[in-house]
């Protein structure tokens, strides 16, 4: 059972920097063949790569969630603003919160938390990236 | 291409292979076992093979926006993921324009992009809102 006070939680949150290598890894294992274009811009979905900087593995949010994580929990939808292009070779920061967690039942999986929480991606103090997930965690 | 409401984009395809839901549970640091191990997915119910990671589906939208206009800049991408990728999958997106704005010295476009599979059609729903610079 999921702890009832998650939500507000504040993420500990964490920092990262794409290198050139790691963005054609990316770019490989997605299929995009241009690797890198002239603007040094990195793949976009950094902004979800995001997710591993938030300062837990997802192991060890899972663990503070009181989540089993071999129930198989999904990502249902996910907003993403893009303010500015993520580029190789900067520093970001990442922070983090719990919005909500709501109980539901599926007809297709059974019963389900919901659970939504924001992501945002800095640079300097300013919000590069911001996105919202809405992950679906099976009981 | 010309830019109007009801045109549709080019396809964008890609064979998901079981390499790469390896290399994204590393760029997540995702321990989720039904990225890794096809036994715990037939276990839950879920399918018969690994199931790719959301991530990795939203960047086959992001890249099927790329391939069809490279010079735009993405605002913001709205994403339901109705359905799972499997590994071995091959998936084809699917897009039109579905509004169009004149800006002074952009144009703004939304478009509506579907990810299917052999398996299923729009396992992922998207909205994205690009800017094109007439300049």
């Amino acid at each position: 059972m999921i702890k009832s006070d998650i939500i507000g939680h504040k993420f500990p949150g964490g920092s990262f920097l794409i290198d050139k290598d790691i963005n054609n890894l990316v770019n490989k294992s997605t299929g995009k063949i241009d690797s890198l274009d002239k603007s040094n811009d990195s793949h976009q979905i950094f902004s979800m790569i995001a997710l591993s900087n938030i300062g837990y593995t997802l192991q060890e949010f899972f663990d503070f969630l009181n989540y089993d994580v071999n129930k198989g929990p999904m990502l249902g939808e996910c907003d993403i603003k893009f303010y500015y292009p993520l580029k190789l070779n900067k520093n970001y920061d990442v922070q983090g919160i719990i919005e909500s967690l709501e109980f539901k039942r599926s007809k297709k999986i059974g019963d389900i938390d919901i659970m939504k929480f924001r992501i945002d991606i800095l640079h300097n103090y300013k919000i590069i990236t911001e996105i919202l997930y809405t992950w679906i965690l099976p009981r | 291409m010309e830019f109007k409401v009801g045109n549709k984009i080019e396809d964008w395809s890609y064979t998901v292979k079981q390499k790469n839901l390896v290399d994204w549970s590393k760029f997540l640091k995702d321990p989720n076992p039904i990225h890794l191990n096809q036994s715990k997915v037939k276990e839950l119910g879920l399918g018969n093979y690994c199931i790719n990671q959301g991530p990795a589906n939203i960047a086959y939208i992001l890249n099927s926006i790329n391939y069809n206009f490279p010079n735009s800049k993405i605002l913001s991408l709205t994403n339901k993921l109705k359905g799972n990728v499997f590994s071995g999958d091959n998936i084809n997106v699917t897009g039109k324009i579905i509004d169009l704005k004149n800006e002074n010295n952009s144009i703004l476009l939304t478009l509506l992009l579907k990810l299917d599979t052999q398996r299923a059609k729009s396992l992922v729903i998207s909205i994205a809102k690009i800017s094109l610079s007439k300049i």
